[in-house]
């Protein structure tokens, strides 16, 4: 009876037979399966669909003063997050996230260290052509604060499925720079997003010794922010929208 | 003589492209104007009408009434800009649209970079 639950007991220490030296056996693959992560710490990618209402009219005023500026879609993200297991059913997210979108218009510049690299390159450097610069150059960033509480769905021992919302709070900034001047604005407010996850349950060990886990998730969040200037009078960097982040963790 | 044609033609294109690389490097023109103090902006209307021309910052939040409701005729016109706002203060650096509605339509709309 003991035997029997000596490998119920091992798998759930995290330890094996060889450990303990009590069966010189290979594990079977069974023994070789890591516990639940119930606390992982990582980094992610994202990408999101985000609004920009007011960046897009400012697009459009460009383009019918005859400037080819252009909006870079979608926005970016990098994300460093915390998750850890509240119960069985409730997990915790904790994160700090930067999204970005920029905005320039490009002309083709000449220059001098051009032609030299032309010359210099036997004229291969002129075959690629001149590079560009930005003329008119727009970014857009916003750093968020993030904690959701996630519901588990369902699943399997090897992943989970999860439904969570939470509050945000979304700090921005703004330039716009064109040849003699720059024009900077910020601001900051608090959102809500609501998402859906897919966790990796158990971890794999990268190397053999790196517990690693995946998560993935897709959401909706809410993040308008007019900024601060007074001379901006309601202009809004709003990177609301749809968004889908893949995250790897390392498990605790 | 047979040797000195290519030399002659190699030297010719090189000459060309240092000719064209050189022009490429002289000032940039850009497809919006620098002003660094008060000017005269100049547009055209194509019909005769009721005339509105302001300006608007990077926010597009308008900034100034340059004309507001004038009746105009068809034609070349032109309106002075002194870099005021409508409360009369000197405006921040950056840049600007100058919009010219007819009638209630925009017709125009130019970008300026304003930097002193």
């Amino acid at each position: 009876m003991i035997a029997g639950l000596l490998p119920v007991v091992l798998l759930l220490t995290g330890q094996t037979f060889a450990g303990l030296q009590l069966d010189s056996r290979k594990p079977a693959a069974s023994e070789e399966q890591e516990p639940p992560a119930s606390f992982r710490l990582g980094m992610g990618m994202g990408v999101s669909f985000v609004d920009m209402a007011d960046e897009e009219a400012l697009e459009e005023e460009f383009m019918q003063a005859g400037v080819g500026y252009d909006l870079d879609y979608p926005a970016w993200g990098f994300d460093i997050e915390v998750l850890g297991n509240i119960s069985d059913r409730f997990r915790g997210r904790l994160g700090l996230t930067m999204n970005t979108v920029s905005g320039a218009y490009q002309e083709a510049s000449a220059s001098w260290e051009y032609i030299w690299l032309g010359l210099f390159t036997g004229g291969l450097a002129f075959l690629f052509g001149p590079p560009s610069t930005d003329v008119i150059d727009m970014s857009d960033m916003c750093i968020s604060v993030e904690a959701t509480g996630f519901y588990r769905l369902g699943g399997s021992d090897a992943v989970g499925f999860y439904l969570g919302a939470g509050p945000t709070y979304n700090s921005i900034s703004r330039e716009l720079r064109s040849p003699d001047t720059g024009v900077k604005g910020g601001g900051s407010s608090f959102g809500v997003l609501g998402a859906l996850r897919l966790d990796q349950e158990r971890t794999h060990r990268l190397l053999g010794c790196i517990p690693i886990l995946l998560g993935v998730e897709a959401g909706y969040r809410y993040c308008p922010v007019e900024i601060d200037d007074e001379e901006a009078e309601g202009f809004t960097v709003d990177f609301s929208g749809p968004y889908i982040r893949v995250g790897n963790y390392i498990g605790l | 003589m047979i040797r000195s044609v290519p030399a002659t033609w190699g030297r010719l294109a090189l000459a060309a492209t240092l000719s064209l690389l050189i022009l490429a490097c002289e000032d940039a023109t850009y497809p919006f104007q620098q002003v660094s103090g008060p000017f005269d902006f100049y547009y055209v209307l194509p019909d005769s009408g009721l005339v509105s021309v302001t300006a608007v910052n990077s926010y597009l939040v308008q900034v100034r009434w340059l004309i507001e409701n004038e009746t105009q005729d068809q034609g070349d016109h032109s309106v002075y800009w002194d870099l005021l706002d409508d409360d009369q203060q000197v405006i921040e650096n950056g840049l600007y649209f100058i919009r010219v509605y007819l009638d209630g339509d925009k017709i125009l709309t130019s970008l300026f970079e304003v930097s002193r």
